[in-house]
């Protein structure tokens, strides 16, 4: 689904759709939310690494997370208990200091 | 951005706009951002002229950064004061631009940047005081002529000698005393400016109360009085015992020359004439006492007028919506106790020390240095723990987990569940929608927590938030001392619908820490956070302060390659 964090430059979403059916297509809504489908028996690093090529930021750079669980990259969907349309969110690094 | 000078007055303009909402000031981000602004500014304009105008608004953003980031931006301070002087001398303010509005807020500022006729007459006072001149020696302080004539080679039968500061003269207590006791015939004090929130209890008339212990107290040994912390002596004709005026004893032996003379007539006509003579080469220095003591009670139920106003406001505000005041001062004092230092964090073993630093050497391998709870601590990860660098999202979450784990692990620990770094802002982006099912991963039962820890990520800062369900409150723990309006708002929401209305809110309470630990630098804020939520995690007070930082940055280093806390629990 959209949402509505544009004033949030640091965080974005790629809604990434975890059918329960043997799917391979990958639908990408734009460049900040990114749909795909994929096997529920499919390690999410395939994922994250599409993410990566895509948006240019590099490993160690962004974090994944499901319903605020850390994504290990192989994790699948089944292992994670994932349902139809939920969503992988990726956080971008935070540091502070001040 | 523009010139400076626009510049200044714009943050000037945004700040003085939320001076109409004091509590503003409380909230860290937005303080740390316009101080950090304003000193940038300031900088950037310290060589250049700037009108009247600005310089009132200068005030405005000094006072704000002064406010409540007291010490964190010394250099600030320096700057302004460097600045103002800058300014004075390039550009002498015509007098006719001087205001005749008496508010606090611009005698501040006439006080601090502009007083030439105060300094003219102060001339005396400061050549006095540099020649290294004690008060008595001072013959030609002058006397507003309004009042007295001065005729410094009179004399009259109603001396009053000023006793000399130094040396003091090698007493027993009880000659100490006893001289105190009749010293205070003749001298009538003004005790020192009190806390004004005390001043409600305080409603007899100081002159009234020479039996008053506390009037004793603000006199020192040596008989002298302050008034406006400026030390001062008042004295009353018309009390002088007799016996007194001739027979100086000790401390009040007549020096070999007078040194205030007060007029025969002004004494014996009016026997309540007070002369006072000021030690200090302040601007209050040669006012008549009559006026300086009424404005000292000015002053103090001025401010304590503005301070019953300000707590209303603050009242008025935060009562909205039906949420209780947070401004319980019996419970602050309770809370004072909150750094115990007796129980110090050890220091790290030497053989433990050597792996930490071992382990703060960047390498740039890809294999993980630790991994657990999902999250891979790599190299680049820990060396955020080594001073002064800021700490990443990476090392707070791995000691949320390591805390979330600890108090999972053990029995006898409180009930703790720390949510990562990411908590917040989701919750703020995206509302109770995007955070629901965290919990329910997590598998924490919400109704049997005793502590919900948030940390909370400023941009460029930590802090820390909690959901106290054992004392009903939400708490912020900012060691900038920021206040969390915002935050206290998101939990206040997400708490009724994760409870689903179950747990009555309106006896909630909001809660900052005065007394928490506080960083003095600007990097160490990731470490007192993780300090804080461990202490907050076993129920604890904290045991630490700034001095403690590498310390306990080298302990995380240990217990996160460890991957368990290792501090015994207090």
């Amino acid at each position: 689904m959209p949402s509505s964090d544009a004033g949030s430059p640091n965080q974005h979403h790629a809604d990434i759709k975890a059918n329960p059916q043997p799917q391979t297509h990958i639908n990408i809504k734009d460049s900040q939310e990114v749909f795909f489908k994929i096997r529920r028996e499919t390690p999410l690093k395939k994922l994250m690494d599409a993410y990566h090529e895509r948006t240019g930021r590099t490993t160690g750079t962004v974090r994944f997370l499901v319903d605020g669980e850390r994504v290990k990259p192989d994790d699948t969907p089944n292992s994670l208990d994932m349902e139809d349309g939920d969503q992988i969110e990726v956080m971008i690094e935070q540091v502070g200091g001040q | 951005m523009g010139s400076p000078t626009e510049t200044i007055m714009k943050s000037a303009r945004f700040l003085s706009r939320k001076r109409a909402h004091r509590d503003v000031f409380r909230s860290g981000d937005l303080a740390v951002h316009s101080c950090a602004m304003a000193q940038g500014r300031l900088m950037e304009a310290g060589s250049q002229q700037l009108s009247w105008y600005s310089r009132l608004h200068l005030w405005h953003i000094y006072r704000a950064a002064r406010g409540f980031t007291a010490g964190l931006f010394g250099k600030f301070e320096n700057w302004y004061r460097f600045f103002v002087a800058q300014i004075r001398e390039q550009n002498p303010p015509p007098s006719k631009r001087r205001r005749t509005s008496t508010s606090n807020h611009d005698q501040i500022l006439r006080g601090a940047i502009h007083r030439p006729e105060e300094q003219k007459n102060n001339e005396p006072l400061e050549r006095a005081s540099k020649q290294g001149l004690s008060s008595v020696d001072i013959q030609h302080v002058a006397v507003p002529a309004a009042n007295h004539v001065i005729t410094p080679t009179t004399t009259i039968d109603t001396k009053c000698y000023l006793p000399k500061p130094k040396p003091r003269p090698k007493k027993s207590l009880s000659q100490i005393l006893l001289e105190r006791r009749q010293s205070q015939h003749r001298i009538f004090s003004t005790p020192p400016p009190r806390d004004p929130t005390r001043e409600r209890n305080d409603s007899h008339h100081p002159s009234s109360t020479s039996k008053n212990s506390s009037h004793e107290e603000s006199l020192n040994a040596n008989g002298f009085a302050y008034i406006n912390n400026r030390p001062s002596i008042l004295i009353d004709n018309s009390k002088i015992p007799r016996h007194l005026e001739t027979n100086g004893d000790g401390d009040l032996t007549a020096p070999s020359q007078p040194s205030v003379s007060v007029p025969n007539a002004a004494t014996q006509s009016n026997p309540e004439k007070v002369v006072s003579t000021h030690t200090s080469s302040s601007n209050l220095g040669l006012e008549s006492p009559r006026k300086s003591k009424a404005q000292v009670g000015a002053n103090n139920s001025k401010t304590f007028e503005e301070l019953q106003e300000y707590i209303e406001f603050l009242h008025s505000i935060r009562s909205k919506d039906g949420i209780p005041q947070t401004l319980d001062y019996a419970k602050e004092e309770r809370d004072k106790i909150i750094i115990r230092k007796s129980s110090k964090i050890p220091t790290l073993p030497s053989s433990d020390l050597e792996i930490v630093k071992k382990a703060l050497v960047q390498t740039s391998s890809k294999t993980p240095l630790v991994s657990k709870f999902s999250i891979d601590i790599h190299s680049r990860d820990i060396i955020t723990l080594a001073s002064p660098n800021w700490l990443n999202d990476e090392v707070v979450n791995f000691y949320a987990s390591l805390i979330t784990d600890r108090s999972k692990s053990s029995s006898d620990m409180p009930k703790v569940h720390m949510f990562n770094t990411f908590f917040y802002p989701t919750l703020r982006r995206s509302g109770y929608k995007g955070i629901k099912k965290w919990t329910k991963r997590a598998k924490v039962d919400f109704m049997d927590m005793d502590f919900i820890i948030v940390p909370v990520h400023l941009s460029v800062h930590w802090c820390l938030s909690v959901i106290n369900f054992r004392d009903k409150r939400f708490e912020y723990w900012d060691s900038l001392g920021g206040g969390g309006n915002e935050v206290f708002e998101s939990l206040r929401d997400y708490v009724k619908e994760e409870s689903a209305g179950e747990i009555d809110l309106s006896q909630w309470t909001d809660y900052y820490p005065k007394n928490n630990p506080k960083q003095n630098n600007g990097y160490d804020c990731g470490v007192f956070t993780c300090k804080t939520a461990e202490c907050i995690s076993r129920g604890a007070l904290m045991n630490f302060d700034q001095s403690d930082m590498m310390n306990i940055r080298n302990w995380m280093v240990k217990e996160i390659l460890d991957g368990r806390l290792q501090q015994a629990s207090a």
